[in-house]
C-alpha cells in the first residue's frame, strides 16, 4: 500500500492541476482556432481534461478511502 | 404551444410524485430501512447545485458569453477533486459537533457565538433571497414560454400579470407546502430529512435526464451530430467566437471560479445537503468524482443547445430558455414538456433545499436566541417545546420563499438568470475567509470574524444589491453613476477609483479582500475567550484530537431536570432513547433525581445542538444546570489558585517549622544561659576561693614580713619562699585558667598529626620522672607491641598524660606509692589506664571528678591537696573529647582509682 504521505501529495497536485488547468493563462492558450475531431479545441480541451481528472480522482480516491478507512477507530 | 391546463397538470402530477416519494423516503427511514443511506443518493443530493440556473441559464449564459459558463462548474469540481482537504475536514468536524447549518458551523468555531451566527443568518437570508427568486422566474416564465411561445411568433412575450394569476406564486405556495410537511416533519436530533434528500435525488435525476434528452435531440436530430453542428456555427462570426475565449475576460472568469468554489462551500443549501445531511462519511469519496462526473454529463450539450437556438431561433427569442423554445420551434412539444418538467425539477429542489436550509438556521440561530433573551416569554420554562419549534420553522420556510417571490415580482424580474445567481453567490463568499481561516488558522478570533464579515457584507450591498437594485428602478441610479455624497471614489461600481474591472470582479475584490484583511488583522490584535480557544482547537485539529467536546460544566444539575429539557425540544421517544441509549452505553443511570454528571450534561448539549443549534443548546443546558459552565479560563484560575493556596501552605508549614525549630533553639539556648549562668555565679565562686588561698598566705606571710621587723633571717627566707611558692601556684591556676578558656571557647590552636601514642607516653613519662623519684613512687609501665597511629595533637596529649600521671602520684599511696601506666591498642583505637595506689575515688564522685574544681574529691575526710589548679582533669577532658575520645575514670573500693583514656586511630601491625 502507498504510504499516506505519499498520496495526499498526489490529492493535492491533483487539486492544483484543475486549479490551474481552469484559469487564465493556461485557459486561453487552448483558445485556438481549429477543430480536434470536427469538435472546437477549447471545447475538447475542457471536456476531455475534465474527464480525465474525474477518472484520476477515481482511482486515487480507491487508495485514500483505505486510508481513511485505516485511520478509523 | 401546449394548453396551460395540461403544463399545469403536468406540474401538479411532478409535485405529487415529489411528495410521494418524499414520504415515501421518510417511511423507509423511520422502518429502518432507509433508501437514502448509499452513496449515490447523496451524490444526487449534492446536484441539488445544479439548479434553473444551470438548467436554463447556462444555456443563456453560453449563447451570451460562450464558455464562461463552465467556471460555475470547475470551481465547485476543484472542491471535490479535493475532498480529502476541505470537505473531509468539515464533515468530521460537522459529525463531532451535531451542526445543523452554516452559521451553527461558523458560530461554533467561534466560541458558539449568538451574535455571529445572527450575522451569519442574515447575510444567508438577504443573500439567499435572489435565488429563490431566480428559481420562481425560471418556473414562471418557463411556464410562459411553454404555454403561450408559438410557432408563428414575431416577438417576445411580454405581459404584466396579477400575483395570483402568475404561476411563480402557485410555484412559490407549492414549494412552501413542500418544506413545511416534509422539512420540518418533526424535530430531529441529528436533523436528517431523508424524505426530502430522497425526493431530491429523484429530481436530479429528472432534470439530468431532460437536459440530455435535449441535448441529443439538439445534436442528433436537428443537426447529423455534433461536429455538423459545430462547423454550422464556425460559419456564423457570432456564434464562432462562442467557441473561443472572449480578449478580456481573464479577470471575469477567476471571479467566476473563486465564487463557484465559494458557492459549493457556503451555500446553504450545499452545506445542507453535503454536511448536514450527511449519513456517513465514507459516501464522500463517492461523490468526489461522482459529482464531477454529473457536472460534467449537465454540461456537455449546453454549448450545443446554445448553439442551435443561436442559429435558429429568431433573435429576439430569451436565450435563457432555449431548452424549450428550441423544441417547440421544432415541434416536439412532448421533448418541450419533459424540458419543463426538468427545469421544474431544478428550481423546486433548489427551493426545498434552501428553504428547509435557511428556515433550520433562522430558527436555530434568530428566533430561539431571540427568544431566550425575551424574559417575559420565559422559553427556559415551557414545558413542550417542539411544537412551538415545527411553528417557527415552518414559519420560516414561508417567509423566506415570499422573500424571494417578493424579490422576483419587484427587482429580480428584469435581470438575466445568471447574474441574479452571481449576487447570491457574491454574498455567501463572505463567509469563506472565516470559514477556512476558521479551520486552518487557530488564531482567528470572534470579533475577527464579525468584523471581517460585516465589512464584506456591507461592501457587497454597496457594491452589487444597490447597483441591481438601482437597474430595477428602486433607486434613484445617481447613486450608483455619482457615488455617495458625489464623490467619484464612493462611486458602487468603481470604488476608491478601481474602474478596470466589470460589476462582479470590482465587488468579489473589494469585499474579499478587506474582508480577509479585517478578519485577519483584528485577529491578530483581539485575544479569544477560552472557549473560543478550545473550539478553535477541536476545530483546527479536528483529525488529530481523540474524543469530543471537552468543555467542562460545573453544575448542580439532576438527571431528571436535564430529560426533561431534552423531552421538551425532542419529544417524549426521542429522548427516551437517546437517554436510554446513552445510560447503557456509559453504564450510568439516565433517570432519576441524582445529580448528573459532566458526560451527561455534555451529552444534553450536543443532543440540543443537533436540533436548535450550539449557541442556543448552551443557553439551554445553562439555565437548567444551576451552575455555570467553566471556562478553560477559570479552570485555569482555579488551578492557579489551587497552587498558589498549596504553596502557601507549603510556606506557612515550611515557617512554621522553622518557628518551632528557633522556639526550641531558644529554649536550649535559654537551658544553657541559665546553667553558664550558674555555672559562672558557681565558677566565680570557686575562682574567687582558689584564689583566696594562695592570696590569704602571701598577704599573712607578707604581713609578718612587714609587722615584724625583728623576724630572724631564717625565718623571713622561710616566709618569702612560701610566698613564691604561692605565688607560682597562682600563676599557675591563672594559667591553667586561661588554657581551659581556649579550650572552651574553641580559640586553641590545634596541630593534628599523626602520632604513636607510645612514643607520648613514654614522653610523659620522662617529664614526670624528676617528680615521681622525689616522692619515690614505684612505677610499672607496660605497653603493648601492637599500636595504632593516632591523628592528634601531640603536645596536647602529652599535657594531658602528664596530669594524670602527676595527679596519680599525688594520689597514690603515702607510704608505698606507686603508679603503673599500660598502653594497649584496642578495636579502633588505643587505650591508655593510669593505676594509683590510693584511697581511689568515692563512686558518687566519679561522674564529677573532671568539671572545674572539683579538685581531688575523694573520701569526705580527705584533706584537700591545695598544690592543683583543679583544672586539670576539665582541660584534659576538653582534649580527648576535642580527638573525639573518652576519658572515663573507675575506683573499685580500696583498689585505687584508674583513669583511662581511649582515642580512637587506625590499626596498625605489631612491630617487632
Amino acid at each position: 500500500m502507498t504510504p499516506p504521505r505519499r498520496l495526499t501529495e498526489r490529492a493535492f497536485v491533483l487539486v492544483l492541476a484543475a486549479f490551474f488547468a481552469w484559469i487564465p493563462p493556461l485557459v486561453g492558450v487552448f483558445s485556438l482556432d481549429g477543430q480536434i475531431f470536427g469538435l472546437p479545441i477549447l471545447f475538447v480541451y475542457f471536456f476531455a481534461g475534465w474527464a480525465v481528472l474525474i477518472a484520476l480522482c477515481a482511482i486515487l480516491t480507491r487508495s485514500l478511502r483505505k486510508v481513511a478507512q485505516s485511520e478509523r477507530p | 404551444m401546449l394548453s396551460s391546463e395540461l403544463v399545469i397538470l403536468v406540474s401538479i402530477g411532478y409535485v405529487g410524485l415529489l411528495y410521494a416519494i418524499a414520504w415515501w423516503g421518510d417511511k423507509r427511514a423511520r422502518d429502518g430501512r432507509s433508501w437514502v443511506r448509499n452513496p449515490t443518493v447523496y451524490t444526487l443530493s449534492i446536484a441539488v447545485y445544479c439548479t434553473s440556473w444551470t438548467f436554463y441559464g447556462a444555456v443563456g449564459t453560453a449563447a451570451r458569453n460562450g464558455l464562461e459558463y463552465l467556471t460555475i462548474y470547475l470551481g465547485p469540481t476543484v472542491i471535490f477533486l479535493g475532498w480529502w482537504f476541505l470537505l473531509r475536514k468539515m464533515l468530521r468536524i460537522s459529525k463531532a459537533h451535531r451542526i445543523t447549518s452554516i452559521a451553527d458551523f461558523i458560530s461554533s468555531r467561534y466560541g458558539k457565538s449568538t451574535q455571529l451566527s445572527v450575522l451569519v443568518t442574515l447575510i444567508a437570508v438577504i443573500g439567499t433571497t435572489p435565488y429563490i427568486a431566480l428559481q420562481l422566474k425560471a418556473i414562471a416564465t418557463s411556464y410562459t414560454v411553454l404555454t403561450v411561445w408559438d410557432y408563428g411568433m414575431t416577438q417576445p412575450v411580454a405581459e404584466t400579470i396579477s400575483v395570483f394569476s402568475d404561476s411563480g406564486f402557485w410555484a412559490a405556495v407549492g414549494l412552501a407546502l413542500f418544506g413545511i410537511l416534509f422539512g420540518t416533519r418533526f424535530i430531529d436530533a441529528d436533523e436528517h430529512h431523508e424524505g426530502m434528500v430522497a425526493a431530491i435525488a429523484f429530481e436530479s435525476l429528472v432534470k439530468m435526464f431532460a437536459l440530455l434528452a435535449v441535448g441529443i435531440f439538439v445534436c442528433f436530430v436537428m443537426y447529423d451530430g455534433i461536429d455538423h453542428l459545430f462547423s454550422q456555427a464556425l460559419n456564423t462570426p457570432d456564434t464562432a467566437k462562442l467557441l473561443q475565449l472572449p480578449e478580456d475576460g481573464s479577470a471575469r472568469w477567476m471571479t467566476l471560479m473563486i465564487l463557484s468554489m465559494a458557492a459549493i462551500l457556503c451555500l446553504p443549501r450545499q452545506f445542507q445537503v453535503i454536511i448536514v445531511e450527511n449519513v456517513d462519511e465514507r459516501h464522500l469519496p463517492t461523490a468526489s468524482w461522482a459529482f464531477p462526473l454529473y457536472l460534467l454529463g449537465m454540461n456537455l450539450f449546453v454549448l450545443p443547445i446554445a448553439l442551435a437556438g443561436l442559429g435558429a431561433l429568431p433573435a429576439w427569442s430569451d436565450p435563457d430558455f432555449f431548452v424549450i423554445s428550441v423544441p417547440l420551434f421544432e415541434g416536439q412539444s412532448l421533448l418541450a414538456l419533459l424540458a419543463y418538467v426538468g427545469g421544474l425539477s431544478a428550481s423546486t429542489s433548489m427551493v426545498i433545499v434552501a428553504t428547509i436550509a435557511l428556515s433550520t438556521m433562522v430558527c436555530n440561530d434568530l428566533i430561539v436566541p431571540a427568544l431566550l433573551r425575551i424574559r417575559p416569554f420565559r422559553m427556559t420554562e415551557r414545558d413542550d417545546l417542539t411544537g412551538l419549534l415545527i411553528f417557527i420553522r415552518r414559519a420560516s420556510i414561508v417567509v423566506v420563499v415570499f422573500l424571494g417571490f417578493a424579490y422576483y415580482r419587484s427587482a429580480g424580474a428584469s435581470d438575466a438568470l445568471a447574474e441574479i445567481g452571481l449576487i447570491s453567490f457574491a454574498a455567501t463568499a463572505q463567509f469563506i475567509p472565516i470559514m477556512i481561516g476558521g479551520l486552518y488558522w487557530k488564531g482567528g478570533t470572534k470579533t475577527g470574524a464579525q468584523v471581517g464579515l460585516v465589512v464584506g457584507f456591507l461592501i457587497w450591498t454597496y457594491t452589487l444589491l444597490l447597483p441591481s437594485l438601482a437597474d430595477s428602478g428602486w433607486m434613484n441610479p445617481a447613486l450608483i453613476l455619482n457615488g455617495a455624497f458625489g464623490h467619484p471614489w464612493l462611486r458602487p461600481e468603481s470604488l476608491f477609483g478601481l474602474s478596470d474591472f466589470e460589476p462582479l470582479t470590482h465587488a468579489l475584490i473589494w469585499s474579499m479582500s478587506l474582508n480577509t484583511a479585517f478578519y485577519v488583522l483584528i485577529s491578530l490584535f483581539t485575544s479569544p475567550s477560552a472557549l473560543e480557544r478550545i473550539q478553535a482547537t477541536l476545530f483546527v485539529d479536528a483529525f488529530s484530537r481523540k474524543g469530543q467536546d471537552t468543555v467542562i460544566w460545573r453544575s448542580s444539575a439532576s438527571v431528571d431536570d436535564l430529560y426533561e429539557l431534552v423531552e421538551r425540544f425532542l419529544g417524549r421517544e426521542r429522548a427516551f432513547h437517546s437517554f436510554r441509549d446513552f445510560g447503557w452505553e456509559k453504564d450510568t443511570p439516565w433517570r432519576g433525581k441524582g445529580e448528573a454528571n459532566a458526560d451527561m450534561i455534555a451529552f444534553t448539549e450536543r443532543l440540543l445542538a443537533g436540533s436548535i443549534g450550539a449557541a442556543s443548546a448552551r443557553v439551554m443546558v445553562s439555565s437548567v444546570a444551576k451552575g455555570e459552565m467553566v471556562s478553560l479560563e477559570e479552570v485555569l484560575e482555579i488551578l492557579e489558585e489551587t497552587s498558589h493556596v498549596i504553596e502557601y501552605s507549603q510556606r506557612l508549614e515550611q515557617k512554621s517549622a522553622e518557628l518551632e525549630k528557633a522556639a526550641a533553639e531558644l529554649r536550649a539556648a535559654n537551658d544553657r544561659l541559665k546553667e553558664l549562668d550558674r555555672l559562672k555565679d558557681e565558677f566565680l565562686t570557686m575562682v574567687s576561693h582558689e584564689f583566696r588561698t594562695p592570696l590569704t598566705s602571701i598577704r599573712s606571710f607578707s604581713e609578718i614580713l612587714v609587722d615584724t621587723p625583728t623576724l630572724d633571717h631564717e625565718r623571713a627566707e622561710h616566709f618569702l619562699s612560701i610566698i613564691v611558692r604561692e605565688s607560682e601556684r597562682l600563676t599557675r591556676l591563672i594559667d591553667d585558667h586561661l588554657d581551659l578558656a581556649r579550650l572552651e571557647a574553641g580559640h586553641s590552636d590545634w596541630r593534628a598529626i599523626d602520632v604513636d601514642p607510645r612514643t607520648v607516653l613514654d614522653e610523659s613519662v620522662d617529664a614526670v620522672k624528676g617528680l615521681l623519684d622525689r616522692k619515690g613512687v614505684a612505677l610499672t609501665t607496660d605497653l603493648a607491641a601492637q599500636t595504632v597511629m593516632l591523628h592528634v595533637d601531640r603536645d596536647r596529649l602529652t599535657q594531658v598524660f602528664i596530669n594524670l600521671l602527676s595527679n596519680a602520684a599525688k594520689f597514690s599511696d603515702p607510704e608505698y606509692p606507686s603508679v603503673s601506666v599500660r598502653g594497649e591498642a584496642m578495636d579502633g583505637g588505643y587505650l591508655v589506664s593510669i593505676t594509683d595506689n590510693g584511697r581511689g575515688i568515692a563512686p558518687n564522685e566519679l561522674e564529677i571528678i573532671f568539671d572545674k574544681f572539683s579538685r581531688g574529691g575523694k573520701y569526705a575526710d580527705d584533706k584537700p591537696k591545695p598544690s592543683g589548679s583543679g583544672l586539670g582533669l576539665a582541660i584534659a577532658k576538653h582534649v580527648v573529647e576535642h580527638c573525639q575520645g573518652k576519658i572515663w575514670a573507675e575506683s573499685p573500693p580500696g583498689k585505687g582509682a584508674t583513669f583511662r583514656v581511649f582515642i580512637p586511630g587506625h590499626v596498625f601491625a605489631p612491630s617487632t
